[in-house]
């Protein structure tokens, strides 16, 4: 594999470049603390930085430091984020002030109070304070800007491994791996989340290494190696954000079908492999559990005092309609219109339709704290297009179905990747509505399956044929351009306008 | 090679539209809010009935824009008042408002005035609920100081381009950022943007390897 890396081809380069230079722009536009949960984000990453340990969470004190609550109040963070007719303050007094307020002293260590992604494990933010301790500005403007060229960064490498994923999965087809990765590369959700300080990012980027390193392991076999680079990128993703337990189920299975279907002379070597791929996320829970909560004073998995996953410290538009109960019933119930159509004996949980209003058109652009998109043309039209592509994918795989027959493991464990992720989402809602919290629901939870997206479009050019297929991914990628640009533009616009 | 020409000659006129139909729309042009946001049902106007809320500043406008988050009745008519010290600034009505957002045609330009007060009145049957948020209001006689408070947006008069626009914009975005060299901030991010789309496209229409013909052509 590592052969693998060092060979691969300047598209690959191209297509990371091209996320780089797309999340640093949005990272540029996007004002301070209006990526969803940033100060939170930043608050984490700032007390770790500043006082090397992750934040106790404790609710009877303060999440931000002073440096920040005054940085969020001088930049009118509650009167802009979530009201869309609101625009950052714009006057030279407005940024006289706001000179004024980073110029005065204020006191850079919080009190680690809880905050909505107090839970949330340090690796991440581990990486944002390095970031911030090795800015040569001691201004936390700069060092958020810092921070967020880190989740650049991290975007490039999620686009890297989307493309590796590509070249294992379509074989055959160079120029797909290029277009479905610059899809991903230019996908205006993706480059919103990561031109931020967000540890959704980290998680990103783990997900999209784990889809490679298992597309490469059913192409050429699992081996001891192959297996510890796999745990290490579960890992990864279990310590950036807990959301990667969604995507261990579809592991474990990919494992077993990777033993199972080894060679006799290679199944040593896979069993070897996969006990790796354990044994590394194993030591690296356990370890986490160990510092956790004897070290640095927090709860078994999360911050001290609240459960995983629970709503407290969300803010969303309320969009539920009532409640649900916390009984079995009421979860099946939010379980169920969670992503399809309510059914005439059910309770309405959504004022929306979260399949279409959330995750849809959620996917195809719903930015800042969820309170601007596109037109609604605009999701109507991308509506059309998605189910041409979606259509021209399915014809790829029906007509070389016998091939997908073969490789019908690959094909179950990505589908478990899919359905682990898709199921703990939802968990995580429910959870957070029994708490009272409203609008938890959005479609970057659903990033991590990036590759897949990659894959789609891939296949979809692909099942255009020979002749015309490079022809249509010129045509995708084309789109992509333009879906990007006017979403960098009505940013500017939603801010500044 | 000439289909994918063809089809990135395609897509670069779909990418000069796009952008050139986003700058060169013409919308309203946002003059103040009250900086509520419409996240529930927040004043609700049975028939005759009138609500007034306290704006801390009235900007130089010629509509007003709420959003109704219910309405019942056909008979329904909409009322809007600006009030100040001196008396009514402005008023406008509109009969038989429809869900979602509304624009009330004021007779008159507001003036620049704080603070002021917005009454809402329902003159005719029905009932019309308009949306916005708790939010904290002086001498509230409710729990906490908080009252429901109605989302308004004053709206210049006539329509404008972003593109017309442009050099506010850039105005506003420098004076957001904090630092020296703030005004080529914006420059960076259109430069970097500008070069990953050129990127892209340069490599999809003249770099994408041609596909494989003699190979076998497993999934």
């Amino acid at each position: 594999m590592t052969a693998t890396l060092k060979r691969l081809p300047a598209a690959a380069w191209v297509c990371s470049l091209v996320a780089l230079l797309n999340a640093t722009a949005w990272s540029v536009i996007v004002p301070l603390f209006q990526v969803p949960d940033e100060p939170a984000h930043i608050a984490y990453a700032q007390y770790l930085a500043e006082s090397g340990k992750p934040p106790t969470g404790r609710s009877d004190r303060p999440p931000f430091s002073e440096e920040e609550r005054v940085l969020v109040n001088a930049l009118r963070w509650k009167q802009v984020s979530r009201r869309a007719d609101n625009r950052l303050p714009g006057t030279a007094a407005a940024h006289r002030l706001l000179e004024r307020t980073i110029d005065s002293p204020a006191d850079r260590l919080g009190d680690g109070g809880y905050t909505s992604i107090t839970n949330n494990p340090p690796l991440y933010y581990g990486l944002a304070a390095a970031a911030y301790r090795v800015s040569p500005s001691t201004d936390l403007p700069d060092r958020i800007h810092l921070m967020r060229l880190l989740s650049a960064l991290l975007a490039a490498i999620t686009t890297l491994f989307v493309f590796l994923f590509l070249r294992e999965l379509l074989p055959a087809t160079p120029w797909a791996w290029t277009i479905g990765a610059l899809a991903v590369a230019l996908q205006p959700l993706f480059g919103f989340i990561s031109g931020g300080v967000s540890s959704d990012n980290l998680l990103y980027t783990a997900a999209a290494g784990v889809f490679f390193c298992l597309a490469y392991s059913f192409r050429h076999g699992l081996t001891p190696n192959r297996g510890v680079l796999l745990g290490a990128l579960v890992s990864a993703g279990l310590l950036a954000k807990i959301n990667m337990l969604g995507l261990l189920p579809g592991v474990a299975l990919g494992l077993l079908l990777l033993v199972r279907r080894a060679s006799p002379q290679g199944r040593r070597d896979a069993i070897r492999g996969a006990l790796g791929a354990a044994a590394v996320v194993a030591a690296v829970a356990i370890a986490y559990v160990a510092l956790n909560s004897p070290v640095w004073d927090r709860g078994t998995f999360g911050g001290a005092g609240h459960s995983l996953g629970s709503g407290e410290g969300i803010y969303g538009r309320p969009d539920v309609t009532e409640t649900p109960s916390s009984g079995l019933s009421g979860a099946l119930n939010y379980g169920w219109q969670f992503y399809l159509p309510r059914l005439p004996f059910m309770d309405s949980q959504f004022l929306r339709y979260p399949l279409r209003e959330v995750w849809f058109d959620g996917f195809i652009g719903n930015f800042g704290w969820l309170d601007y998109g596109f037109a609604n043309w605009v999701y109507d039209l991308a509506l059309a297009i998605v189910l041409v592509l979606v259509g021209l994918a399915a014809r790829e795989l029906i007509a070389r179905r016998s091939l997908v027959r073969d490789r019908l493991d690959e094909l179950i464990t990505y589908s478990a990747l899919t359905v682990g992720l898709v199921v703990l989402v939802n968990g995580n809602g429910y959870t957070a509505r029994i708490d009272g919290a409203g609008g938890f629901e959005q479609a970057r939870y659903l990033l991590p399956l990036l590759a897949l997206y990659g894959a789609i479009v891939a296949l979809a050019a692909r099942g255009a044929g020979r002749r015309w297929g490079p022809a249509l991914g010129v045509l995708i990628v084309c789109i992509a351009i333009a879906h990007t640009a006017v979403a960098l533009l009505l940013t500017l616009t939603r801010y500044y306008g | 090679m000439s289909r994918r020409l063809a089809a990135g000659a395609a897509g670069a006129a779909l990418i000069a539209t796009a952008v050139l139909a986003f700058a060169l729309g013409k919308h309203p042009v946002v003059a103040g809010t009250n900086t509520a946001a419409p996240f529930e049902a927040a004043v609700r106007l049975p028939a005759g009935v009138r609500r007034c809320q306290v704006v801390s500043r009235v900007p130089r406008a010629t509509h007003v824009r709420v959003v109704v988050d219910s309405a019942r009745g056909l008979g329904r008519e909409l009322r809007v008042a600006v009030v100040d010290r001196r008396g009514r600034i402005a008023r406008g009505t509109r009969t038989r408002p429809p869900l979602g957002g509304v624009v009330v045609h004021l007779h008159q330009r507001t003036r620049p005035t704080h603070p002021a007060k917005l009454c809402f009145t329902n003159s005719g049957g029905g009932k019309i609920v308009l949306a916005g948020e708790s939010k904290r209001v002086p001498r509230s006689s409710s729990a906490g100081g908080r009252s429901p408070v109605a989302s308004v947006v004053f709206l210049r008069p006539g329509l404008s381009s972003w593109a017309s626009r442009r050099d506010q914009i850039a105005d506003r975005f420098a004076n957001a950022q904090p630092g020296e060299h703030r005004e080529w901030w914006l420059w960076v991010a259109g430069a970097l943007a500008i070069t990953a789309a050129g990127l892209a496209f340069w490599w999809a229409v003249f770099r994408l390897e041609p596909p494989m013909r003699k190979r076998p052509d497993p999934l």
